[in-house]
């Protein structure tokens, strides 16, 4: 009997302690939350932050809409939603973009500008040749960019693409590559698959098909994993280099954002994240999840500007 | 093949399906018509909406709305002279001296069916021939694509109005503005005043500007001094004596549209360029191009609904998007947990086939949706064009600054308003400009590409049997129209009787052979 009423008590205080954190939780969001996507509707990161604006919708209780401002290379929404008052209200989809700019000289916000949010998404590079280039694997690739130059297709100057090949030609001690910059991955994969351009890094959701059908060889994936989708594509580890680069994808809110507001946001993410519809729709889009919270992102976005900081004269003397 | 089209069929035509397709092609058309909304915008739109939907309904809704936008477009290039987008600009050129003429009926009927011809012809290209064509569109690399961006610059020669110099000069204006933005090789920043300018001169800010505002300045002018009449709006339906005479004109926009449509990146704009231009040279009937020729309205209408379907053959059949639009279907399709190439049309063939229905059933819908619809929309005309100005403008700016809600779009919009008066004030046409504008960065960029690839040297340029040939098109189809022109002015100065004599007889056995 007492057993009984003291579970009872129990129950009911922890019935309480839930009802007090939600209505303390319930502060934010008092209205709609907004996601500034910095690139054209329909793009990679677009379609990523429809997916989880979906989700949040449902874990925050108020509806999370996404805002396309695309241009100036992704400055213009960028600067934008920096812009934006402080309350956690408008948050931006901030991609490596965001650090590249900043080293452009061409912003007016820097780096302690944003707050992290947290990662959702690292597509890693993947290292593929085109099936008309006659080369198959990693040693053969590096033999013959060591060779000569090769012509590399990109899609487009100062994407992460093209960084990523000018850090690999560094720290491997290759031969320049030409550089083709088409206008987009579309066209990038295209000009791979037609034997125009003999190689390139892209990743893995644009090519999908064009390495199915045989027409793009992929050599290697520039992450510590092999990458799901190409169980048989080894690591740059695993080839012998050590490389690791890709696209990340992730959330911030203008610095000086309350940290509890962040908390909530953050954790919203985190559950967005692991919830079955968010994990299905990523693995059908061949986004690869990877979740970072607020303090570990917003250390990694650090690190990646001390990196890119040290190679960005590599771009200059393009 | 029949069997899996017969369970396209069966998978297409539920009441949810044919419910989204009227429902997609009557926002197409309405979101095309209205200028600076595009099908792209309302597409990206709608795709988070099809997560609920069946992987075919989804598909049928997004392929209505794309058929139709497309089609949308012309209605505000006849009816005011708009280009609702770029790929209706070359259906303004006679599309709107029609409608002043008091034939907007007519114009919009060709327009209407000259949409489902094209759209049919690529529906049919597309569901036959997609696993053929798909190695054609691997087959264009920087060299070739750097000829078809210089064959859509040679039309200027003949789009540009009595006067080679004013002709040439509008184009030139138009290529340094395409410089403006970012080097596409080098990263350098040319007249990059301002971080908007960065990607280039927002183009359809920059023909929205040229366009509509100019229109209402033109009118605002007229009003001043005269009422004009309000001009009379004949009969949509435009009889099949007419369109037994713009069936070539037809098959040829087509067969041009679709070509272009597979060439991924190519992009609808070139393509009605192209077909224009095609007609224009090849055309023999009263009046002439720019002036209300029928072929006018028809060949482009054709040619850019021809891409539709051709912009979904490289998507299905390799995984590549075409264009903008077609990206958004991959987007939609990967979402299904759908992969595109062959995989698609084997294991998921009552999707693919029932895609290719879409197409089909899309571009049929809105033939009698478009006629309807357009009985109503064609007496926009009747409202007196000192109280339409004001409301053009309105819609024109909304329009821009919904692009990436941005201000300095409209800016760039007021700023080619006033620059296109310029040039109506001192009689240059505005036209090559618009052509140089859209296509001078894709030429430039695959220029720059090619002579990488080929380590700086030009030979490209006659080691590439198809840039060569696409190339020597281009010349002929630049210099014909400008020694034409030439040898015309010498002959009126020399012989003035002779040409008028001839110039007559020219215009009654025009007349006779017109009806």
């Amino acid at each position: 009997m007492k057993k009984t009423l003291r579970s009872v008590i129990a129950l009911a205080l922890a019935f309480m302690l839930t009802f007090v954190m939600g209505t303390a939780m319930a502060a934010f969001p008092e209205k709609e939350v907004t996601i500034v996507v910095p690139f054209k509707a329909g793009g990679n990161v677009d379609l990523c932050c429809r997916i989880i604006a979906d989700e949040m919708t449902r874990i925050l209780g108020k509806q999370v809409v996404v805002e396309d401002r695309e241009g100036g290379g992704a400055i213009i929404g960028q600067t934008y939603a920096l812009g934006q008052p402080a309350d956690g209200y408008t948050m931006l989809a901030l991609t490596s973009s965001f650090v590249t700019n900043i080293l452009s000289g061409d912003t007016d916000f820097g780096i302690e500008d944003a707050a992290a949010i947290g990662q959702f998404c690292f597509d890693p590079e993947i290292v593929v040749a085109s099936a008309d280039s006659g080369i198959t694997n990693m040693d053969e690739f590096m033999a013959a960019a060591k060779a000569e130059s090769l012509t590399n297709s990109t899609p487009g100057f100062s994407t992460s693409h093209h960084i990523a090949s000018l850090i690999m030609t560094e720290q491997f001690g290759l031969t320049p590559f030409s550089y083709m910059h088409t206008d987009g991955s579309a066209d990038q994969v295209v000009q791979l698959a037609g034997g125009h351009a003999q190689v390139g890094l892209t990743t893995y959701g644009g090519a999908a098909t064009l390495i199915q059908e045989g027409k793009i060889i992929p050599l290697a994936v520039c992450n510590s994993e092999r990458h799901q989708a190409l169980p048989d594509v080894p690591t740059m580890a695993e080839c012998g280099y050590d490389f690791v680069y890709g696209a990340y994808r992730g959330f911030a809110v203008p610095a000086g954002t309350p940290e509890d507001v962040i908390g909530i946001l953050s954790d919203a993410l985190k559950q967005a994240m692991e919830s079955e519809a968010v994990i299905k729709a990523f693995n059908d889009s061949g986004f690869p999840i990877m979740y970072m919270n607020a303090a570990d992102y917003q250390a990694f976005l650090a690190t990646d500007y001390a990196n890119m900081e040290a190679i960005y004269y590599l771009l200059d003397e393009e | 093949m029949l069997q899996n089209i017969l369970a396209g069929f069966a998978a297409l035509f539920t009441w949810e399906n044919i419910l989204f397709l009227v429902f997609g092609t009557l926002v197409g058309l309405i979101i095309g018509a209205l200028p600076g909304l595009t099908g792209n915008m309302a597409i990206a739109l709608m795709v988070p909406i099809t997560y609920t939907m069946s992987a075919t309904t989804g598909l049928v809704f997004l392929t209505a709305i794309y058929c139709s936008s497309i089609f949308g477009g012309s209605i505000s290039a006849i009816l005011l002279g708009i280009p609702g987008t770029i790929s209706s600009f070359a259906t303004t050129l006679d599309g709107y001296p029609m409608a002043k003429q008091g034939k907007a009926g007519q114009a919009l009927g060709i327009s209407t069916i000259s949409s489902v011809f094209g759209g049919l012809f690529s529906a049919i290209v597309l569901m036959f021939l997609t696993t053929v064509l798909a190695e054609f569109a691997l087959k264009f690399g920087p060299a070739e694509y750097f000829a078809v961006a210089v064959l859509g610059l040679s039309c200027i020669a003949s789009i540009g109005g009595k006067s080679i110099i004013k002709g040439l000069l509008s184009g030139f204006i138009g290529l340094f503005f395409a410089v403006i933005g970012q080097d596409p090789q080098r990263g350098t920043k040319r007249f990059v005043f301002d971080i908007h300018l960065l990607s280039g001169v927002t183009l359809v800010a920059a023909l929205i500007g040229i366009f509509g505002v100019i229109s209402v300045l033109k009118s605002a002018e007229k009003k001043s001094k005269e009422t004009g009449p309000i001009p009379e709006v004949d009969h949509v339906w435009i009889g099949w004596k007419m369109c037994k005479k713009l069936l070539p004109t037809w098959l040829r926009g087509s067969v041009i549209g679709t070509i272009i449509g597979i060439i991924p990146g190519a992009g609808t704009n070139v393509a009605t360029f192209l077909a224009y231009d095609t007609e224009n040279k090849f055309n023999r009937s009263k009046p002439k191009f720019g002036e209300g020729n029928p072929k006018g309205v028809a060949a482009p209408e054709a040619a850019n609904n021809g891409v539709t379907g051709g912009s979904m053959v490289p998507l299905l059949a390799l995984g590549v998007p075409g264009n903008a639009t077609s990206a958004l279907f991959l987007g939609a399709l990967l979402l299904k947990g759908l992969t595109t190439g062959p995989v698609l049309f084997t294991e998921h063939a009552d999707v693919a086939y029932s895609l290719f229905l879409a197409f089909f059933f899309a571009n049929i819908v809105m033939a009698p949706l478009g006629l309807f619809l357009l009985r109503y929309m064609k007496k926009i005309l009747s409202i007196p064009e000192s109280l339409l100005g004001g409301i053009i403008l309105a819609f024109c700016m909304t329009g821009v600054f919904s692009i990436s809600s941005s201000s300095f779009d409209v800016l760039t919009c007021i700023f080619f308003g006033l620059l296109g008066y310029a040039f109506y004030k001192f009689d240059i046409p505005t036209a090559p400009l618009i052509v140089c504008l859209v296509l001078g960065s894709m030429a430039e960029s695959n220029l720059q590409q090619a002579l990488v690839a080929n380590k700086g040297s030009y030979s490209f340029l006659w080691t590439h049997p198809v840039a060569l040939i696409v190339l020597l098109i281009s010349l002929v189809s630049f210099f014909v129209p400008i020694i034409t022109k030439m040898v015309k002015t010498y002959r009126k100065t020399r012989h003035p009787e002779v040409v008028a004599a001839s110039d007559l007889a020219e215009d009654t056995s025009d007349e006779m052979d017109d009806d």
